[in-house]
């Protein structure tokens, strides 16, 4: 029987959502191992007990042995971060042993068998799902879908499935060293995070399985051309086929305002919709209240503004001696920041 | 003072009460719940201590302000501040706290969005200068209080009402459902009224209506449009257009959107500007925006799905019964006790045993008075009739255990609540009262809802029955959603319960727990299970794995064709369509498709809207409410009322297969036209059966078929002959059972047709 291990990235902010991906994985697949990386801190006395319980695993990610750690995630924004340690991850998962890691975005929900998906023939040792896999035809339509793939990834990395074979350990290699040097949110310079990188793999490595079922990472981007259904017998349809998982992405927020421009009246969706919210809301009353994200602020409590970060990862001259970038006292980052910069530190949490 | 609260005002607190509440507060639920507060973060905490307790703010999601002050009245009366209190005193007094619930998550849970700030979402609907006046004395303590936040968070807990058109005291009794669930009432009457379905970013929001707004607009705006722009609805909605003395499409385009009014059905200008922030930043009209480039953009002007989309995101499984919810429970007295032993010892010819949901003499209903016909035959036939209906009614199976009580009710009269061990008592063979009288004995189940399951069988092992009967009234034996709508939206056919459709729906997650008890139910109890249709047969026949002796159809009325008399005259229809919609203003009934069809329709001045219920429970411009009470003693009440007003077409728009309806006989026997949705059971069968009326896929197609004139040509070619059916009441338990009773030659069939009438 082939070892499977699911992992999944997030921060406390988003552990309700990670339970229940956790909770819906589990129950279509029961012999799948699930380990959570947890990019964050947890707070003294926050209990995990919830967390341990769904999960076969916690791993917080400065357990993952990245050198000069603290340095090194100072440079990422929230989703950066949850990003970048994925290549790390895999690797590391691959080399515990498992017969083909799985990623799964926390903010996914499983409904059906992820087997023919995630697998594949026997020579596929990489799967990628693409955020579209039929040409939309309305303008707004391809502004929002196609034109947006083009500068943010034509995959989606809310979904990853690695065999544990030479091909499949060369590419986490690689995709790990990418995600160690640059995961960042820039797409003038054509980087995304980690996913932009994967417009590569096709062409850098054998063995890639393009997955186009259209029941497989149905969401916003491609709700357009995937009609969500519910058929007699109860089964969970996108455009007729299982609906194996949905990527709820960015809901309760612009996330339903993207699904309501694109879904065409599907009520089955807004079903599938509210029942997610409801589940969320549910969970979130089960588990303490979420601390805040322990690498957004600096020690002395201030928040760190997003172009800090960018000074630190680009300014070779602020970076030169500094352990850890969220101290601030003498000789500290932060106060050579507000000597050079101290507009950077007007900025609120929302940008403005 | 003056009258008009500040909000936001800068705020003095004192340094001691600061200290004491500084580990206590927590800034950031602060800020979170209450984004109406523009201060700083550093002067939230002054907030709270001087004026946001006062305004029944919670300082942290681990204290309740208005529950503390509501359980300690001296700290009420002392006007301090109940957190500065526990803290200082409370809590070494052992007084009690609760944890506060953000109002984003009880909004989420009441209309499956957070609405969260219910500050500015009220704003428009409180006159504070009302409000202010009725504090009363109160209002003299509330310096610097924001009166809008002061009814959003306590003022409505403690009764006060915001203007003189809304009483929050009379809307909270009349809807009981709310009780407890911690949102204020007017936001719940406000979101309800599908007045807002934005996603619950703040986004930009109307502005208050603007006196200085300019009366008038410039030709090229208002030429964009006017074409789209439905004055009929827009007055219809907003009767304060009318009477502005402005033209509905002035009204709109200088007031009308920046109170989030929509001008047509379909265009939700609320919706439209939360969505798109760079209309709303740019400050444009958003109608005149979505038809001269929205569309373009692909953007929407309504939330998707319309108002069954409303529905999915407000559905909800059954609340479970709570003492509040119930109204007195009435314990059975000595002499009510005395009353049940003498008619179990001295019945003569048999004893039925019956449940169902509520007592039936006291409410009105289909079930109801089917339940007071059966009592009827069978004493007519020497026959005691005990019937059994939870103490706490529910719309769901529960668990109490020994706890379980029951209102009896015997021939008709309510002898009081008792407890299921006495109950037992009676009924158990051999040991009471029912041992000394060897007679046929009965158990007719005609619904399990909020009985405990548990207490069925216990009851039903004590009484032995000779035979058993469960009616397929509702679905109930199928799931807990009792109408097979899966998300309150759509007939699911009852799939597995393992399935991905019950995983999605609000029923889903119980319906194995519910199937569970109902199977314990059906295994203790070898049921002949009685439907009122062939089309509730069949559904329940696929869908059911329950184990029972025999299905049987028994119609509660059968509709049968006679030969008018030469008296009957037939109608010369009116050059309007009279439509109608006949009984309560439920989901279940398909109320929400009739609103959104008088929307749309109600401006053609060849259709008139009408409603036929009880009480006018939602009243709905563009319909006129026409009372009708169908009682025991007035059973053709509805017929009666449709005849009257000459009604040319019913409207049948029930989402779920119905079992059986009583609407539907009522209105083909009143010689109108049925117009019914495909799926909807025993109406779509009684229409085929009779060829009185048309069945359609959805209801956008029964509606096409009134706008296009269709229906009124239709109505032309089935001319309303009011004598070509009359009704057999044929349907209760009774005409089941053998008549081997002493009174069976005076017992007739049941029959009882509605007297040919001539034509108004």
């Amino acid at each position: 029987m082939t070892r499977v291990t699911a992992f999944t990235s997030f921060t406390f902010g988003y552990l309700p959502r990670a339970i229940l991906m956790a909770r819906t994985l589990r129950e279509v697949h029961p012999d799948w191992r699930i380990v959570a990386l947890l990019v964050d801190v947890r707070p003294f006395g926050y209990d995990d007990s919830i967390l341990k319980a769904t999960f076969d695993e916690v791993v917080y990610a400065d357990e993952l042995g990245i050198p000069g750690f603290r340095s090194w995630i100072f440079k990422h924004d929230i989703v950066e971060a949850c990003t970048a340690v994925k290549g790390r991850m895999l690797r590391r998962l691959l080399d515990e042993g498992a017969d083909r890691v799985v990623y799964l975005d926390p903010d996914i929900a499983v409904f059906h068998s992820l087997d023919e998906v995630s697998v594949g023939r026997d020579d596929v040792s990489i799967v990628l799902t693409p955020h579209q896999t039929e040409p939309n035809t309305h303008p707004a339509a391809i502004q929002d879908n196609e034109l947006t793939s083009l500068s943010y990834g034509i995959y989606n990395l809310g979904f990853l499935s690695v065999a544990n074979d030479a091909r499949g350990r060369a590419f986490a290699e690689w995709w790990d060293e990418q995600l160690m040097r640059a995961c960042y949110d820039e797409p003038a310079r054509g980087l995304f995070t980690d996913q932009k990188y994967c417009d590569l793999v096709p062409g850098l490595f054998e063995g890639v399985f393009v997955n186009r079922d259209p029941g497989c990472n149905v969401a916003s981007w491609n709700v357009s051309t995937r009609r969500i259904s519910i058929s007699r017998n109860g089964d969970l349809l996108a455009n007729g086929t299982r609906l194996r998982f949905f990527h709820f992405t960015k809901v309760f927020g612009v996330g339903d305002v993207m699904l309501d421009k694109n879904m065409s009246g599907s009520l089955a969706l807004v079903e599938l919709l509210c029942w997610y919210k409801r589940m969320v809301v549910k969970i979130t009353a089960e588990l303490p209240e979420p601390p805040a994200w322990h690498y957004e602020r600096f020690h002395d409590g201030s928040w760190i503004p997003k172009p800090a970060r960018v000074y630190f990862r680009s300014r070779i001259d602020s970076v030169g001696g500094v352990d850890d970038p969220f101290e601030t006292g003498a000789q500290s980052f932060y106060q050579w920041l507000k000597v050079r910069d101290p507009n950077i530190f007007m900025m609120n949490q929302n940008g403005g | 003072m003056d009258l008009i609260s500040v909000p936001n005002a800068r705020i003095d607190a004192s340094a001691e009460d600061r200290r004491l509440l500084r580990s206590g507060f927590d800034a950031r639920h602060y800020r979170r719940d209450y984004p109406d507060i523009l201060l700083p973060d550093n002067e939230l905490l002054d907030h709270f201590v001087a004026i946001g307790w006062r305004e029944g703010r919670n300082p942290s999601a681990a204290f309740d302000t208005m529950a503390y002050l509501i359980a300690n009245g001296d700290v009420a009366d002392a006007d301090i501040n109940p957190f500065v209190h526990f803290v200082r005193y409370g809590r070494r007094e052992g007084r009690a706290t609760v944890p506060a619930f953000s109002p984003a998550l009880c909004a989420f849970r009441m209309f499956g969005r957070p609405v969260s700030d219910w500050v500015e979402r009220l704003r428009a609907h409180v006159d504070t200068v009302y409000y202010a006046a009725s504090l009363g004395p109160a209002f003299h303590r509330l310096g610097g209080v924001d009166l809008v936040a002061h009814y959003a968070f306590r003022g409505w807990r403690e009764g006060f009402s915001p203007n003189a058109d809304f009483d929050t005291r009379a809307w909270l009794a009349r809807h009981p459902e709310h009780d407890g669930a911690l949102v204020n009432p007017l936001l719940i009457k406000i979101e309800r009224a599908g007045g807002c379905n934005a996603p619950s970013r703040q986004g930009t929001r109307p502005a208050r209506d603007d006196p200085a707004a300019p009366a008038t607009v410039d030709d090229g705006w208002a030429d964009v449009v006017r074409p789209a722009f439905s004055a009929p609805y827009y007055l219809r909605h907003h009767p304060d257009a009318a009477r502005s003395g402005l033209d509905a499409l002035t009204h709109y385009l200088t007031r009308g959107w920046r109170l989030g009014y929509r001008p047509t059905p379909d265009f939700d200008t609320s919706y439209y500007l939360a969505v798109n922030p760079d209309v709303a930043a740019a400050g444009v009209e958003p109608f005149w925006h979505y038809l001269l480039q929205g569309w373009r953009e692909g953007r929407q002007p309504a939330p998707p799905g319309g108002h069954r989309r409303r529905i999915i995101e407000q559905a909800r499984p059954p609340d479970l019964p709570t003492p509040s919810t119930s109204g007195s429970l009435s314990k059975a007295d000595e002499m009510a006790h005395d009353a049940l032993a003498t008619a179990l010892a001295e019945a003569r010819n048999g004893l039925v045993l019956s449940f169902s949901h509520d007592r039936y003499t006291m409410h009105v209903g289909g079930t109801q008075i089917v339940l007071a016909d059966e009592q009827r035959n069978f004493n007519q036939r020497g026959w005691v009739y005990l019937h059994l209906a939870p103490a706490l009614p529910a719309l769901s199976l529960v668990r109490a255990g020994n706890q379980f009580a029951v209102w009896v009710t015997l021939d008709g009269t309510i002898l009081g609540c008792f407890g299921l061990d006495d109950l037992v008592s009676y009924l158990q063979p051999g040991s009471g009262p029912i041992g000394r009288a060897a007679h046929r004995r009965l158990l007719v189940v005609h619904s399990l809802l909020g009985f405990d399951p548990d207490a069925i069988v216990r009851l039903a092992a004590a009484f032995g029955a000779d035979e058993a009967f469960c009616w397929v009234h509702d679905y109930a034996t199928l799931c807990g959603g009792f109408n097979l709508l899966r998300n309150d939206i759509e007939f699911c056919h009852a799939p597995p319960p393992d399935s991905m459709a019950c995983r999605v729906c609000v029923h889903g997650e119980a319906r194995r727990r519910h199937m569970d008890a109902i199977a314990r139910v059906f295994a203790a109890i070898r049921f002949t299970m009685v439907a009122p249709s062939r089309a509730a047969a069949s559904i329940w026949r696929e869908a059911s794995p329950l184990p029972h002796r025999a299905m049987v159809v028994q119609p509660h009325w059968r509709i049968r064709p006679i030969i008018p008399s030469k008296e009957s005259r037939r109608f010369r229809r009116r050059s309007v369509l009279k439509i109608a919609f006949a009984g309560s203003a439920f989901p279940s009934k398909g109320w929400p498709a009739y609103r959104d069809m008088v929307d749309r329709l109600a401006g053609d001045p060849s259709l008139r809207f009408l409603h036929f219920a009880s009480s006018d429970e939602d009243p709905l411009p563009g319909s006129t409410f026409v009372k009708v009470r169908v009682t025991r003693d007035n059973r053709f009440a509805m017929i009666d009322a449709l005849r009257a007003e000459a009604i040319d077409i019913v409207v049948m728009l029930s989402p779920w297969p119905e079992t059986f309806s009583f609407v539907a006989h009522e209105a083909i026997v009143a010689g109108c036209v049925v117009l019914c949705l495909a799926d909807s059971g025993n109406i779509a069968a009684l229409v085929r059966e009779t060829s009185r009326g048309v069945l359609f896929e959805t209801e956008e197609e029964l509606r096409a078929f009134i706008a296009s004139g269709e229906a009124a040509a239709l109505a032309t070619e089935l001319p309303p002959d009011r004598d070509l059916f009359a009704i057999d009441q044929t349907g209760t338990t009774s005409a089941l059972v053998s008549h081997e009773d002493a009174n069976a030659a005076s017992e007739s069939r049941e029959h009882a047709s509605v007297p040919a009438r001539t034509a108004a």
